[in-house]
Order: structure tokens, then sequence, then C-alpha cells
């Protein structure tokens, strides 16, 4: 069966026009891929639009993609690299428009029913200041955070994806939420 | 394990806290790591602060992500592709319409057989074509015998005889045929002092036509396997001595059939005379 194949077998088959092949990538890879967008953009629509355009742009390359490089460090980099070109647009676009940032604070999210409107509160905030929080950090510590909360991805699988030592990518996550503490610190909520 | 952790933690334990924040963190350095927490408040304060920083972002991602379906993806295949994913689906064994479907597909291998086909089948109709054009005409020449012939033709066949004549040229192309089958006699069109070729009937036109001072006879004939009936020259101003007969075959002989020339006649038409 096609789909018992590994990502790299998948993708010498799409190469020789077998769009099913890399049906089976897409079906595999979708989740995580949108997970990463979602992460690093913080916005559904636009993560939607990211791993769409993540995908067909693999598509488009597969003849370029190197036999030495694992299928999903390929699709991350590209996802990574897509997501950062729509915050560039976005930035653009925010020029002209309201800033993100003000956007970020109108955005109302819905806490679980079982709490009581002071949680809610805390709780709605909390989550605010996590977005971003994350959303400030620096891309190469984002990216492992978003791949180790969202994507749930081991160390190795994140080791192997960013072609990067197990060690690089412990200490990354490491100084990614030293540096997400010192933000929530600051915030007026009390963090332990 | 321990010597690669990163120097933000001075105890040398960052990435051991880490993995076992994580929980992907090997036993005996487990141990050992729990056994370093009891000593260590600063890695004790430290795993507190980044589980809560773990947890807030699982909740921003239960509250926010979870929730949200996968998006579809849409790629667009090639339009050839797409009909190799239609034929693959339809073509389940034991499906007629897949067979069927099968059957008519331009697969490369039968666009080539189907393309040389057609180009076969063009070669043959221009050879047959050109083969009819090509009926052979017989040009007498009665120039000078130096007199080099109009008629430049690789096919062409030269039997010269006598060279010198004074007729004028006479072209008798649309004279009536006098189609002959020689059956080794001496040749009764042939006259004294002529060149006499045979050239494609086009060709001897076109050039009768260019250069009316060659002094040609154009007379019509017809390829050597092609036979022609007493009968058929009977519509024609051929005369009589000219036309060659078949042989009458002595099976399936009737009389009424038979119009070739016998001795009975022959003696017949003596005593007449």
């Amino acid at each position: 069966m096609i789909r018992n194949l590994s990502d790299e077998q998948l993708v010498e088959l799409a190469v020789g026009e077998n769009p099913e092949a890399f049906g089976v990538i897409v079906t595999r890879w979708e989740r995580k891929i949108f997970a990463l967008c979602y992460g690093m953009l913080n916005r559904e629509d636009e993560a939607r639009d990211a791993a769409q355009e993540t995908f067909i742009a693999a598509y488009k390359n597969l003849a370029k993609f190197r036999g030495d490089a694992k299928v999903s460090s390929w699709l991350h980099r590209i996802a990574v690299n897509q997501c950062l070109t729509t915050k560039r647009k976005n930035k653009s676009r925010s020029e002209n428009y309201l800033d993100d940032e003000s956007n970020e604070q109108q955005r109302v999210f819905i806490a679980p029913a079982h709490l009581s409107p002071a949680r809610k509160t805390e709780q709605n905030e909390r989550l605010l200041l996590i977005r971003q929080a994350v959303k400030a950090l620096p891309v190469d510590l984002r990216q492992v955070v978003i791949m180790k909360e969202f994507e749930e991805m081991t160390f190795q699988e994140i080791s192997e994806s960013l072609e990067l030592p197990l060690s690089t990518i412990k200490s990354r996550l490491y100084t990614a939420l030293k540096q997400l503490r010192l933000k929530l610190e600051k915030s007026p909520i009390e963090v332990i | 394990m321990s010597n690669n952790n990163h120097h933000n933690l001075q105890c040398g334990f960052a990435e051991d806290l880490v993995s076992y924040l994580y929980d992907e963190i090997n036993p005996a350095d487990k141990s050992k790591f729990e056994k370093h927490l009891d000593k260590c408040s600063t890695c004790d304060k430290e795993l507190a602060a980044f589980g809560y920083v773990r947890s807030s972002i699982s909740d921003w991602r239960e509250e926010n992500f979870s929730m949200l379906e996968t998006p579809k993806i849409e790629i667009q295949y090639p339009e050839k592709q797409k009909t190799v994913e239609i034929i693959g689906i339809s073509s389940q064994p034991g499906s007629f319409l897949g067979r069927l479907r099968d059957l008519f597909t331009l697969s490369p291998t039968r666009a080539t057989v189907f393309a040389a086909l057609l180009v076969f089948i063009g070669l043959t109709i221009v050879v047959f074509n050109f083969s009819k054009s090509t009926d052979l005409v017989e040009v007498i020449n009665e120039n000078e015998p130096n007199e080099s012939l109009a008629i430049n033709d690789t096919n062409a066949q030269i039997t010269e005889q006598n060279p010198v004549t004074d007729e004028k040229p006479i072209i008798e192309k649309d004279q009536p045929k006098p189609d002959l089958v020689k059956e080794n006699k001496p040749d009764i069109v042939s006259e004294p002092n002529e060149k006499k070729v045979l050239v494609p009937k086009k060709i001897a036109e076109s050039v009768a036509a260019k250069s009316p001072k060659n002094k040609n006879i154009i007379r019509e004939t017809r390829k050597p396997n092609e036979t022609m009936t007493a009968n058929q020259n009977k519509d024609t101003n051929i005369p009589e001595d000219r036309v060659t007969r078949d042989a009458p075959k002595l099976t399936n002989f009737a009389d009424d059939e038979d119009d070739s020339l016998r001795l009975a006649d022959l003696f017949d038409e003596v005593g007449e005379s």
C-alpha cells in the first residue's frame, strides 16, 4: 500500500507524476503544518492560507527536493518561510490599517463555562498574554516551541526535522521557556 | 546528558530540566535529576515556572487551536495527472466502464503506434498516386544524333537506333492510345532513325510544351504488366495489324465468348478476298 511508504519514497513517486503519492504526504502532515502556521501567525485564516501555500509550494518544487534532507524538515522550512512572508505582508498592510496588537486586544477569548466570571477574565488575559509572548519570540525559538507544544513532536523528531543536534533543540526550548516566563512574570497576572 | 547542559542554568542541568519537563528523559538521568532537584532550589523554581508557561501554551492550544478543523488542502494537479487519477479510480477489476475508458485512453505507446500508422497510410497513398501519374509514354526523338534529349530521367530506357531523320516533330499525345503488348515481336511503332525513350507521361508532356524544338513523338504506352484486350481496342482507331490479342485458352472455350483470331477465320478472309 502506498500509505505505508516513507515520506521520501512518496516524494519519489510524486516526482514521477503520481498525485496520489503527494496526497498521502499532504494527509500525513497537514495537521502539523497547520499547527505550526497557527502558532507562528496566531490567526486561523492566515494559518489556513499559509498551510495551503506551503503544500502548493512543496508540490511545485518537488523536483528540487534533495534526497539527503527529510521531507518533514523540508515542509517545515517551507512553512516557516511562508509564515514569515505572511507576517511581512501583514506588517506592510497594518501600516495603513489598525495595528495587529490593537486587534489582539480586542479579540475575545471564550473561557470554559465552569469558571467564575473573575476566573474567566483571568483565563482570557492569560491566553492573550501567552500568545503575545510567543509571538514576540525570535523565529528560531518560536519554531521549536510551536513544534513541541502544537505539533507535539518529540525532541528527536524536531532535531531531525530541523536538521539540528538534539542538544541545540533542548537548549533553544530552554531559552524560549525562560523568555516566556519573564514575559508572563512582568504581566499583572500573578505567575506562581 | 548533563555535559551539554545550557549555560543559562549555572548548575548545568538545563537540558535535563527540559527533558524532565516533557518526560523525555531516560530513567538514569531522571533519577539523577530528581536527586538534584531536592538540593537545587533554582532548578525547582524554574521547573515550576516552566510548567506554568507550558500549561498556558497548552490552554491556548486547547482553547483556540484544537477545535479548528484541518484546512482542506487543494492542489491543482496538472490535467494529465487528473485523468490518470480518474482512470485509476474507475479502472477497478471487473469494471466495464473502467476497461472501456482504458481502451480509449490515448497512452503514449498507443499514440505513437497510431501516428506511425497514419504516416504509413499517407506514404502509401503518395506512392500509389505517383505510380499512377508515371504512366510511361514513348518518346521518339527524331533530332540529330548529337542533339540531346530534353528529358532527363534516370528510369528512362533508351534504345538508340539510326541517328538521322528529316521528319517534323509530331506529338501524338491526344491520339488514340496505341497500347501494345510486346511479345518479342519487332517493334511495330518504332521508325527508322529515331531514339525511343520510355518516360513518365507528365514529364514528356511538360518537356514537349516547353521545348517545341525537340522533335519528339510522344506515344502513350502502359506498363509492361498491363494488358488490354481486343474488345477494348474496338472503341479506338487503332489499326488492326497493330493490335495484339490474347491467345485463346484451351480451357473454358466457348464460341460466343471467343473473339480471338482463328485459323479458320483467316482462311475465310483469304477466300473472300
